[in-house]
């Protein structure tokens, strides 16, 4: 098999659940050795893509390869290819760490002195070495999630697929765990990641955003940024943000008002309009205003108006 | 369709092993699954064969004698001597009859008439009334049997006593009219119980909880074992895997056949030494219809895994298809031949009654296939039946 340049290739993706559209025509190519982030809220179709993609729910119209291989005539081979973490922590957890390894190994076929040197280098990377025989159950969840990694590359796959690997971690092993994403893909494997975690789609090369199962914008995080936020963001600093907050919400040149911890976060079609609507009403209603400036938009501010945009245009499944 | 699945590589046995392997250590580290492979099949042996008797004696009776003479007492007193049943009370009225009966005092009563000895000395017919409790219908068969019985031999004992008596006398016929019973037997029945003798319901039993505890081994134990991956998600991981489903099948069944057999191991021996119930036949052909019995119970407990998404569908579907047909259909509980025609229908569509009747067969009368084919036979086709449609369902649902 030579290496395509491309991991994964999806045209017209589709899966229905009785009448419910889970997944609705998307089209997709991850490059190889890139981390790909598929993001969107809960419900909106990640997982049925993920799991059509890993060959074990046949899509209900379109094509897709991984690997190089068709996801309904190919599965064994292209099972091969792949490892596979979901989000449900799914290790044996009354087997200990050695075990798990071992029967992963097994399953995958993996054998002989290749075997060793893979467990090996699976308890280093997960930094259980000197833990094998304690139960898995035993772990916390961080370092269940590093083993849960390890048993998933154990067989060297090209690709692997994460799905929500990371809900419900402590921030600390969250980010150890983003470094270990790292070191694979530096190993070139191809990593295809699902999250709902907007800090971390930042750690991603390319980013795809699914919503009622439709795909609604691709691109790098930074292209995101720049062509989905069209409007000016401004952040604002004040002594009494409660009452700044309804106040500017009834100002007509200001699109609209977050909260973003101590601070309001005013969206706007006019700048120097909202500037000076800042100013005045929050004068007139007598709070003293610190700082107006004008920030660049976070992921998160991009999906909460790439949606809004695609909802107002009659998008969503359901 | 055949396009769809190209080229299958071969069943793996290492894949199959690190299956169960895995299997094998969640029992011996799950302490309740444990208990329950090992502890079930002792305590199911105790339970029914010390719990669950057929054998009746003690039969708790009531006597309401209206004679009270001594012809009346030497009749109560041989009834009382033969061991079967127990006095409850001497009853002084009907009504104390009844209420004996209704309270579950006594399960059978004796009502000897006024002027018993009387007719009986005068040789002319008499009856005595026998009154057993129909409400647990196995005892009043059995009670009822007992109490003709005692009547029977009490009126042969007069009619030869009355003719050594009254030799010169003109010979009178049968004194006593029992309860269904004609004249004094000109012809005596002697019967004779063949390959269970003491009629011991324990020897009948033992065979019987072979029967249950490898339906709950083969068929629930597996279909837990398989839907607790499906409940706990682990059986996505092996999913994505390239295992084939056939060969996850044969290494989660694999450590439930040699449960098995420990536990047929353990019911055949402590039935030996603790209830004294011998093999008869071969311990060979008792291993091999085992093992037919236990390929259909692993067909119907994969059979259940695809169709349960949890513990406790699946602990339903289990009970209803495996656990009571082995019970009640079976023929260990409840013999099949007094069944309704209806019933007895549906018992030829579960494994149970040719297992039953093959493994009483080998253990208490010692045959062996020469006359137990038919339900070799029937046990192959219909364990080859639903291991088919199991093993499709299973590569259907998982592949």
């Amino acid at each position: 098999m030579g290496r395509s340049p491309l991991a994964v290739e999806v045209e017209g993706l589709t899966r229905v659940f009785d009448s419910f559209v889970a997944v609705d025509h998307i089209n997709l190519q991850v490059a190889s050795g890139t981390v790909f982030g598929f993001l969107g809220p809960n419900g909106a179709g990640k997982s049925t893509t993920i799991r059509m993609l890993c060959g074990i729910l046949r899509p209900t119209a379109g094509r897709a390869t991984v690997g190089g291989f068709d996801v309904v005539r190919q599965t064994e081979q292209l099972k091969s290819s792949i490892g596979y973490m979901s989000q449900r922590f799914s290790l044996y957890e009354d087997l200990t760490v050695a075990e798990n390894l071992l029967f992963f190994a097994g399953i995958y076929n993996v054998r002989g002195a290749q075997r060793d040197a893979r467990v090996a280098w699976a308890l280093e990377m997960a930094g259980l070495r000197g833990r094998e025989g304690v139960r898995t159950s035993e772990l916390a969840g961080g370092w269940r999630q590093r083993l849960a990694l390890g048993c998933a590359v154990l067989h060297e796959p090209p690709i692997l697929f994460l799905d929500e690997p990371t809900s419900g971690v402590d921030p600390a092993s969250r980010r150890n765990f983003w470094e270990m994403i790292g070191e694979l893909s530096a190993r070139g494997i191809t990593v295809f990641v699902t999250t709902h975690y907007m800090d971390e789609a930042e750690h991603c090369d390319e980013l795809a955003l699914i919503y009622g199962g439709k795909l609604v914008a691709t691109g790098s995080p930074a292209t995101l940024k720049s062509r989905y936020m069209t409007r000016a963001l401004l952040e604002v600093e004040c002594s009494d943000v409660m009452r700044a907050f309804a106040a500017l919400k009834a100002e007509p040149a200001i699109a609209g008002v977050a909260l973003f911890g101590t601070n309001l976060h005013v969206i706007t079609e006019d700048e120097e309009l909202a500037r000076q609507a800042v100013t005045t009403r929050l004068g007139a209603c007598g709070i003293t205003l610190q700082r107006v400036e004008r920030i660049e938009p976070s992921l998160e501010d991009a999906f909460v108006s790439i949606i809004e945009a695609s909802g107002t245009n009659g998008g969503g499944a359901t | 369709m055949t396009q769809r699945r190209p080229a299958r590589r071969r069943l793996s046995w290492r894949t199959i092993r690190a299956i169960l392997r895995r299997e094998f250590i969640d029992v011996v580290r799950d302490r309740r699954s444990l208990i329950l492979t090992f502890l079930y099949p002792i305590s199911m042996l105790i339970m029914y064969g010390y719990g669950i008797r057929y054998d009746v004696d003690n039969v708790p009776l009531t006597i309401l004698d209206y004679d009270e003479t001594p012809e009346s007492r030497d009749l109560t007193q041989q009834m009382l001597r033969s061991g079967y049943f127990h006095l409850i009370r001497w009853a002084v009225n009907e009504r104390d009859v009844e209420r004996d009966l209704l309270t579950d005092a006594s399960k059978a009563a004796v009502i000897i008439p006024v002027r018993f000895s009387e007719r009986v000395r005068a040789g002319r017919p008499v009856t005595v009334q026998a009154i057993v409790d129909g409400a647990d219908s196995n005892t009043a068969t059995i009670a009822q049997g007992y109490l003709l019985a005692m009547l029977a031999r009490y009126a042969a004992e007069l009619t030869a006593r009355s003719a050594s008596l009254a030799s010169g006398t003109p010979y009178s016929a049968p004194a006593l009219a029992p309860v269904a019973l004609g004249a004094a037997p000109a012809i005596e029945l002697q019967s004779r119980v063949w390959y269970n003798p003491e009629l011991k319901s324990v020897n009948f039993i033992v065979p019987g909880v072979i029967a249950v505890i490898m339906m709950i081994v083969g068929a629930i134990l597996t279909a837990f074992s398989i839907v607790k991956e499906k409940e706990r998600g682990t059986i996505e991981q092996i999913l994505v895997s390239p295992i084939r489903p056939l060969e996850m099948m044969i290494g989660k069944i694999i450590p439930y056949v040699i449960i098995a057999f420990i536990d047929l191991a353990i019911i055949v021996t402590a039935g030996y030494f603790v209830f004294h119930v011998p093999i008869k036949g071969s311990l060979v052909q008792l291993a091999i219809f085992s093992l037919l019995y236990l390929t259909s119970a692993l067909g119907i407990g994969v059979f259940v895994s695809t169709i349960a998404d949890n513990m406790q569908t699946a602990m339903l579907a289990a009970i209803f298809i495996s656990l009571l047909p082995s019970v009640l259909l079976s023929g260990f509980v409840f013999p099949i031949e007094n069944m309704p025609v209806p019933i007895r229908v549906i018992t030829y569509f579960f494994p149970g009654r040719y297992f039953v009747t093959a493994i009483r067969g080998i253990y208490l009368k010692g045959v062996g296939i020469s006359v137990l084919w038919p339900e070799a036979v029937l046990l192959l086709c219909f364990s080859t039946a639903i291991v088919w449609l199991s093993a499709s369902r299973f590569q259907e649902k998982l592949g």
